[in-house]
């Protein structure tokens, strides 16, 4: 199968960034504390050599295996992002924070059944058995990766629990490719893949690349400064507090005497 | 019919997708102006009464009767208002990550606590005033709304008296 212009420039166009963005993620040592989101994207850059190997020199049906293996790692893989950004936001301490796990839990797991019934109802145009468990499939995945976001949203800022700079950075990157792929698959699944298949997959590949553009230039630049006191004023405004509050006392008691 | 309840869906996960970011960008983005202009007046003083009467227990502890405790705390305006400043103190508290990250954290987690404290005694009162049965009750939930709130205040407060001392004035003004 020969790739067309378009298809062979997004391929390597989106490799190219996901590089830069696995590169800012170890340089600026970004990994650290988003070890998932790096593994996610680490992953894309080894599967798309991967593919792009089986492709050129391998048949169709050892590409065939490997992308869908490849598809139910990615997913996996997009679920626990959200996770470890539920985990940072909802976690500020290393412990949830009163009530966070039993809003998201809540919120997420009727959203998956939501999810689910809705996918099994829906009955896509497409040619064959299995491509219809595979559309349902796709469907399941867009719906979950975007009520988990919502799920996890929503918990945290009814709490008033603030997203910190990087955090918002990946979180609206995820949140607009996770909307696309949800009417990208609702269009496929009304029109069938023919339906101008190929330029619905670009727009959803352009904003993810789009995405990861942003990520790239969001992780490369520093979290703003937090403001910090200095040991020396901490122990300042400690001993003022004392002398305030024992000077009062201190006149009483002369007053007494 | 399935594709029109999953566009449905999909349609509701955007617009809550929308939502949720929006929200978090303000509170990520409010300054403390903001969050201080929404504080609500409430009878600080009566208000301290009540909660010092529950938490610091004298000699008699039934100096204080029921209808005064009402008034004292306001009545339902009064506990309206704590109710609305409560997650106000809540991003007070978290706003103070700008100086002290984990100290902020905890502390507006300790506040947390005592507003769904409060919160659940709200809900308790406005039932039993609704339903008017056992009111009894009430003067209990009515402590223990007053010390809540009082909580909340004095943790915030100390969190900015050690943190933020050019803000600290005009907090202790509002609150």
């Amino acid at each position: 199968m020969e790739l067309s212009l378009s298809a062979r420039v997004l391929w390597t166009a989106g490799f190219c960034e996901l590089v830069v963005l696995v590169l800012v993620l170890i340089a600026r040592g970004r990994w650290r504390s988003f070890p998932v989101f790096s593994a996610y994207i680490s992953f894309q850059v080894v599967e798309t050599i991967v593919l792009y190997g089986i492709h050129r020199f391998g048949n169709a049906q050892a590409y065939f295996w490997f992308f869908w293996i490849g598809a139910i790692v990615d997913l996996a893989l997009q679920i626990s992002v959200v996770f470890e950004l539920t985990g940072i936001v909802l976690k500020p301490t290393g412990t949830w924070v009163r009530d966070a796990r039993k809003m998201f839990l809540l919120l997420a797991l009727t959203g998956t059944v939501v999810a689910a019934a809705i996918s099994y109802g829906v009955n896509p145009t497409v040619p064959s058995s299995l491509d219809n468990w595979i559309e349902k499939g796709n469907l399941f995945a867009a719906m979950l990766n975007a009520q988990l976001f919502v799920a996890m949203g929503l918990a945290s800022t009814r709490l008033g629990l603030a997203w910190r700079h990087h955090v918002m950075g990946i979180a609206t990157g995820w949140a607009a490719w996770a909307v696309v792929g949800l009417f990208v698959e609702a269009a496929y699944s009304y029109f069938g893949t023919n339906w101008h298949g190929a330029v619905l997959d670009n727009v959803r590949i352009v904003v993810y690349q789009i995405a990861t553009i942003y990520w790239t230039i969001n992780l490369w630049l520093p979290e703003p400064e937090t403001r910090t006191l200095s040991p020396e004023m901490q122990s300042y405004l400690t001993g003022l507090q004392q002398h305030v509050k024992l000077g009062p006392q201190g006149v009483s008691s002369m007053q007494r005497r | 019919m399935g594709i029109l309840v999953f566009i449905v869906f999909s349609v509701v996960l955007t617009l809550g997708i929308v939502i949720v970011h929006w929200n978090a960008r303000r509170l990520t983005g409010e300054d403390w102006e903001t969050l201080v202009a929404r504080i609500q007046p409430v009878p600080f003083e009566g208000l301290e009464k009540v909660a010092l009467d529950y938490l610091q227990p004298q000699g008699n502890q039934l100096l204080i009767e029921p209808e005064e405790l009402w008034q004292l705390v306001g009545g339902f305006d009064g506990l309206k208002r704590m109710r609305q400043n409560a997650d106000s103190i809540i991003q007070l508290a978290a706003y103070v990550r700008y100086w002290n990250f984990d100290e902020s954290i905890v502390v507006a987690e300790r506040i947390r606590q005592d507003a769904v404290m409060l919160k659940r005694a709200l809900f308790r009162i406005h039932i039993h005033m609704l339903f008017s049965m056992r009111k009894l009750h009430v003067p209990f939930h009515v402590h223990q709304a007053a010390s809540s709130y009082y909580l909340m205040t004095r943790r915030v407060l100390a969190l900015y008296q050690t943190n933020q001392f050019v803000l600290y004035p005009r907090l202790i003004e509002v609150l």
